[in-house]
């Protein structure tokens, strides 16, 4: 229950610091989203029904600070959330391997998503161009930072989680 | 029937259950209070991160441009001299101007009548793919929908959400926002500034026969409301036909450096004249 209580806050701060810390390291019209780095190592080394949790507060969160319409951002980590958890099994939060191209196809699918909502709010989203100017950027520098994330997330779960830590392949 | 189900099934259903309900509603539009209320402790919270993070960027900035600000200052220095003395040559224009003004009765709102609120800009768009900033100012210090945001260099944006105690700017570099726009050249032609996704500004739509000339300066035309006339938007940097060669498109650049804004003014008493009146009569006929 404890994951719960904590969850709340964590993702409060991590939507903050999305909006103020990670736009210091924009590059072009993208930036790193540690939102979607703690989603994806949560998805990573929990079972989806806690992880599924986290991705729609995180997503409401994210959208709170940002003109996307509230709940694009939980839609897309959702779906990003059950492609992982139909994708790979629970993995060690010493795994390096999986991680890094788990985040880089996870900031595609987030960038595409976030671009439909986008034009369904009515926003004109140049899409071709959004791809390499925003999307490649975000996915670039989430691919460098995901393992210190990862190594959070997983020391975290695996604090709050000793038992199922220790089954973990 | 639930009761067969797995509760991983459980919870994958409820989770798009609510986020998918959640956009339905916020693009319908119902669930502004709600956001409004959700993003007060947010934006509590970005305010100190975002003092935090601008001091951050302005200290690094600030040590890496040391020995460029004292050349800077140099030149400015003598730039200074010289528009003192042309201050000096306007305020004897300006004084002529008022007089014949009072002359003729003729009211408008210049600069001067504008009530202004300063915000500090305490976070950005996490999307990306649109340019807004926010600003730590709200609904109590009398911000609302449309305001225009400005700096002393020029033209920022509009404002486009507000909460009790924050909003968020459109800028006019996003590809979303279109200003009307006016060459200040000998005919004054007229144009469309547009951002892009780059950032970069364009102004387009201008007449073919009109006279552009790089280093013009390009300014608000107050036509369609949006935006009261006369804001500095930037200045012209480069000439060019459109694709369609039918009209000519000029790139601008801002004076205003957008990724480094720290604290903006929002003009909170401009009321932009109701055109919705000429709409309707268009329509009907």
């Amino acid at each position: 229950m404890a994951i719960y209580y904590i969850g709340f806050p964590v993702l409060m701060l991590v939507a903050v610091i999305d909006a103020t810390f990670m736009q210091l390291f924009r590059l072009w019209g993208g930036a790193p989203s540690l939102m979607l780095m703690v989603i994806v190592s949560w998805a990573l080394v929990a079972e989806i029904e806690d992880a599924l949790p986290w991705a729609v507060i995180g997503g409401v969160m994210r959208d709170l600070l940002s003109v996307t319409p509230t709940g694009s951002s939980a839609v897309a980590f959702v779906v990003i959330v059950i492609a992982i958890d139909r994708t790979f099994p629970k993995i060690n939060w010493h795994n390096i391997a999986i991680p890094p191209p788990t985040i880089l196809v996870a900031s595609y699918v987030y960038g595409l998503m976030l671009f439909g909502f986008h034009r369904m709010a009515g926003w004109d989203v140049p899409f071709l161009d959004g791809l390499w100017y925003v999307i490649l950027p975000g996915a670039i520098m989430n691919f460098i930072a995901i393992l210190v994330v990862f190594r959070l997330i997983g020391g975290i779960n695996n604090f709050l989680r000793p038992q199922r830590g220790s089954m973990l392949r | 029937m639930i009761g067969n189900r797995s509760p991983r099934t459980v919870a994958i259903g409820t989770a798009l259950f609510i986020s998918i309900t959640l956009v339905i509603l916020s693009l319908l539009g119902t669930l502004s209070p709600a956001e409004s209320l959700g993003r007060a402790p947010l934006t509590f919270l970005e305010n100190i991160f975002g003092n935090l993070s601008g001091s951050l960027d302005s200290t690094a900035d600030d040590i890496a441009e040391i020995r460029s600000l004292r050349t800077r200052n140099l030149e400015l220095e003598e730039a200074l001299a010289d528009y003192q003395a042309e201050l000096a040559e306007l305020r004897e224009i300006r004084s002529d101007y008022d007089r014949l003004i009072a002359l003729l009765n003729y009211t408008t709102q210049t600069p001067s009548d504008f009530r202004y609120v300063t915000a500090d800009v305490i976070g950005r768009d996490t999307a990306g793919v649109v340019r807004t900033i926010h600003l730590d100012k709200g609904t109590r210090d009398g911000v609302a929908t449309g305001d225009p945001v400005i700096t002393e260099l020029g033209l920022v944006g509009r404002v486009v959400k507000v909460s009790a105690t924050g909003c968020e700017v459109l800028l006019i570099t996003d590809s979303n926002s279109a200003v009307n726009a006016r060459i200040q050249n000998p005919k004054r032609d007229v144009g469309t500034v547009r951002g892009t996704l780059s950032g970069d500004l364009v102004l387009t739509f201008v007449d073919p026969d009109a006279q552009i000339g790089v280093g013009n300066l390009v300014l608000t035309s107050g036509e369609g409301q949006n935006f009261p006339a006369d804001l500095i938007i930037g200045q012209v940097t480069g000439v060019s036909l459109s694709d369609d060669e039918l009209f000519q498109q000029a790139s601008i650049r801002s004076l205003v450096d957008f990724s480094r804004l720290e604290f903006v003014l929002i003009i909170t008493n401009w009321e932009p004249v109701d055109l919705s009146v000429f709409e309707d009569t268009t329509e009907a006929n």
